[in-house]
């Protein structure tokens, strides 16, 4: 079932149809038939979809007249009662437990009731409660308590109706009570209508103010990322050119004025072309990551186990250099983008080369697995394998778990393999322990959803 | 700096540094003999259609390439770009785009506009040296241009 209809209620009252979760209306009454007319239809609609129900009763119907006009409406009554989905209590054990209303109390008790009705399987929690109990005295802070149950309820598994008497409301607090409620449900005519409350033309308001505040920030966040671009567009310019410059003066000194240098001198001189090399690899990885999260991926079929195969190619050490066991086992296609899936492979195993290093016999592993809908692949080493405490820094941009020289890099691969995969709607995670080797994986949605 | 009028490398370059780089790589492999330099795209324009400074240079005398730097003072590389391809008198001039962007627009736009190769230049310089010998040794010595 999908989320929407399990999201949807039906409320049992015609004039007020489907709710959502979250909704919290009021009933405006004058007899105790008006009281049945609406309530039982409700909380037997309730019954009926797994909700737990809660009524709490006042006068003029008190929980044994509201027990009866349930069960006749309702005959299986008893089992519901008996599995525990229904509650019908008098106002005195609810709202003004020892003559007190406290409403921290009540607003935490419809909490602690929805979050046991949950842990018992039910769907959310269904509840009313008749305000004919509350004296004059007491309005100010009922007040207070239902804008808060108002203001909160939106975000719960929670419906509420809360029903006042006429003959006990003037014009004040029938107001009061309209503002604190998503709308009315009150009898004209001898017909139940719905009226839609002040917070419902408020809501509109707001949605009215949400959408020019949307409209301003959408074009302040397409203002900032025209700024972004621009910056990495300048990056890519005007960095690289200084860079070249000392790399490449670095290079004069070495050719032209080797004679007058020593030893030291050109091992210094090497430190600045190692590090200006190495901010090259930087500065093209994070134009790489930035280029990667706004390009459109080209899908297409892609033999995945070819793929690992070229980039092995690419990367297999030389034989007399160092020992690496490679072993592709049977990888199952998919569809994605073939140059960006490439580098995802390309930075797992080239990560992995690094790991190995100080490993005789390396030994790397690609291969995969399907779990539900998805297709997980990944690549296994030996190595020197990582704290399990740090995972979540392991993808992060510029994130490093060991010291350059163990592990050399600009810290941007596993970002721009998150990044990638991410973007073909997977996850990346991994596994490993000090010594005892690595395992990053990553997942795919299986199937042909992308086109 | 070479007679005017017997020019084979054009560069259009802003930055000192690049310039004498672009020059000392050419140079290593006698490449460098008949390069004029010029500091931004104006200075392009000018030269390439005898204008301005440059008004006694005959303009059916054309280098044999042009290398051509994209970020540039006055008047940008992809407009010299635009208006000598837009143009009769210099459209055959073959154009190399040699620059430090990277981004797809630079190369696609550079396309577009017919350059006829893009390089974007590395930044070690054993490989930018190799890179811009390379490219010398081709247009100067292997490619055909169309008979003047």
């Amino acid at each position: 079932m999908n989320r929407d209809q399990t999201f949807l209620r039906h409320s049992g009252i015609e004039c007020v149809g489907d709710v959502s979760w979250g909704t919290h209306f009021c009933q405006f009454y004058e007899t105790p038939q008006d009281l049945t007319d609406t309530l039982v239809p409700y909380f037997k609609a309730g019954l009926e979809q797994n909700e737990f129900c809660m009524w709490v009763t006042s006068e003029p119907l008190d929980h044994k007249a509201a027990e009866e006009a349930l069960r006749v409406a309702v005959p299986d009554l008893d089992d519901y009662i008996k599995k525990g989905a229904l509650e019908i209590l008098p106002y005195d054990e609810w709202y003004l437990v020892e003559g007190v209303f406290d409403q921290t109390r009540v607003l935490d008790g419809w909490i602690h009731k929805l979050e046991t009705a949950l842990a018992r399987g039910f769907d959310g929690l269904r509840f009313t409660g008749n305000t004919f109990w509350l004296e004059s005295a007491l309005w100010r802070d009922f007040y207070d308590y239902e804008a808060t149950v108002n203001s909160v309820i939106g975000r719960y598994r929670m419906l509420g109706v809360c029903t006042y008497a006429i003959p006990k409301c003037g014009a004040a607090e029938v107001i009061d009570v309209v503002q604190n409620h998503q709308f009315s449900v009150v009898k004209r005519q001898g017909q139940w209508s719905l009226i839609a409350g002040v917070a419902a033309s408020c809501a509109l308001e707001a949605d009215r103010a949400l959408d020019l505040q949307l409209q301003k920030r959408t074009l302040a966040l397409e203002a900032a990322l025209q700024e972004l671009q621009n910056f990495s567009y300048s990056v890519s310019h005007d960095l690289r050119s200084p860079l070249r410059a000392i790399d490449g003066y670095s290079k004069v000194l070495l050719e032209s004025y080797a004679e007058q240098l020593n030893q030291e001198g050109k091992r210094i001189i090497d430190v600045i072309r190692d590090n200006t090399a190495r901010m090259g690899k930087i500065i093209d990885d994070i134009l790489d990551f930035a280029r990667i999260g706004r390009l459109e991926l080209a899908y297409e079929d892609v033999d995945m186990d070819a793929l690992v195969r070229s980039v092995w190619e690419e990367l297999a050490p030389a034989p007399d250099t160092r020992e690496v066991r490679m072993q592709i086992s049977p990888l199952p296609a998919a569809r994605v983008d073939r140059l960006l899936m490439r580098q995802v492979f390309f930075n797992l195993i080239s990560n992995a080369l690094k790991a190995t290093r100080g490993t005789t016999p390396s030994q790397i592993d690609v291969g995969s697995s399907s779990r539900g809908n998805e297709l997980i692949y990944y690549v296994r080493d030996n190595g020197m394998g990582f704290d399990p405490r740090f995972t979540d820094r392991l993808f992060g941009l510029f994130q490093r778990l060991h010291n350059i020289e163990a592990f050399p890099g600009s810290g941007v691969g596993l970002a721009i393999v998150k990044r990638i995969v991410e973007r073909h709607g997977g996850s990346v995670w991994a596994e490993g322990h000090p010594g005892h080797g690595a395992t990053f994986f990553f997942s795919l949605p299986a199937g042909e959803q992308h086109d | 700096m070479t007679d005017p009028r017997d020019v084979e490398i054009l560069l259009v370059e802003d930055m000192p540094t690049d310039a004498e780089l672009t020059m000392r790589a050419l140079r290593a492999n006698n490449l460098a003999n008949k390069l004029h330099w010029v500091k931004d795209g104006a200075e392009a324009i000018d030269f390439l259609f005898s204008q301005g400074e440059y008004a006694g240079r005959p303009v059916g005398s054309t280098p044999k390439v042009i290398l051509l730097d994209l970020r540039l003072p006055k008047i940008d590389g992809l407009e010299v770009l635009k208006r000598l391809k837009a143009d009769e008198r210099t459209r055959c001039i073959p154009i190399v785009v040699l620059t430090s962007s990277k981004e797809d627009r630079d190369i696609t736009e550079s396309y577009r506009l017919g350059v006829n190769s893009y390089i974007s230049k590395p930044v070690e310089f054993d490989a930018f040296a190799r890179t811009v010998a390379s490219l010398g040794f081709y247009w100067l010595f292997t490619n055909k241009p169309p008979v003047q």
